[in-house]
């Protein structure tokens, strides 16, 4: 609101300071004093994110959100069931891995929004709305890779189901690199 | 020749990338891997055999540089 100061004429005379402040003053001191400690870059990072608020619509009747990861032209893709008494499946760990549940108009989808978009690497949660179109809850670049692994194969961007468990730094990685002989670990 | 530095040389991505870069003959690579007990220090020694034969690749065991190769 007062970005550019108060007139410093009619109060106390501040030596120098054309303008005072009461905000700028402090956030002048304040930084010098975390700049000491090192906690500005922290704290300064911490502060471009506050002062918004996200709302997304509720959607009932979604049970369960379904996770497609896309990495290149793999998709993987589980069912993640919500929490009990609650509406959210993120952390429940409730996880379905059957193929013949996953619809495939999801996996269609994540892989066009990631061609479109140039993502390497992706995951996408899809729930549905009121009228059974897919609805996208939250995009994520980091995801965890043991639940991956754990699927049993993947999709192509044919929609071909390969089988076998993979971990998604190899695929990455083969991406990456170039390198298509790349050996899988058996850990990580 | 370019020097890269590569931290957790000793995983699958670190080592991957490594021997990669190594395999150009363009680069030195610095690796440094401080070997922590996520999984068995065998196999991050394993992933390391190609690297260690190649004159262009050097070893740190922490960020120190307590130890070199």
């Amino acid at each position: 609101m007062f970005t550019s100061g108060i007139k410093s004429e009619g109060i106390p005379s501040f030596g120098n300071l054309k303008y005072f402040n009461p905000y700028n003053l402090m956030k002048y001191y304040g930084i010098k004093l975390l700049s000491a400690l090192n906690l500005y870059t922290s704290w300064n990072t911490w502060n471009k994110h506050k002062m918004y608020v996200l709302f997304q619509e509720f959607l009932p009747h979604n049970d369960y959100d379904t996770r497609i990861t896309i990495i290149g032209d793999r998709a993987y893709a589980y069912r993640r069931f919500n929490r009990k008494n609650d509406f959210r499946s993120s952390g429940s760990g409730l996880i379905d891995y059957s193929i013949e549940s996953i619809d495939l108009d999801f996996i269609k989808t994540a892989f066009h929004v990631s061609k479109l978009l140039g993502f390497q690497s992706m995951a996408y949660d899809f729930l549905k709305d009121q009228s059974g179109n897919p609805v996208f809850c939250e995009f994520s670049y980091t995801f965890k890779d043991q639940i991956l692994y754990d699927c049993p194969g993947y999709w192509d961007s044919s929609l071909n189901f390969i089988e076998g468990h993979f971990w998604p730094q190899y695929f990455q990685l083969i991406d990456l690199l170039e390198i298509s002989n790349l050996k899988q670990p058996n850990d990580l | 020749m370019k020097k890269v530095l590569i931290t957790g040389v000793a995983g699958f991505i670190g080592s991957s990338l490594s021997d990669m870069l190594l395999k150009k003959g363009k680069y030195h690579v610095i690796g440094v891997d401080n070997f922590d007990d996520y999984y068995d220090k065998s196999i991050k020694v394993a992933n390391l055999n190609s690297a260690f034969n190649n004159t262009n690749f050097t070893f740190f065991d922490n960020p120190r540089f307590a130890f070199s190769r």
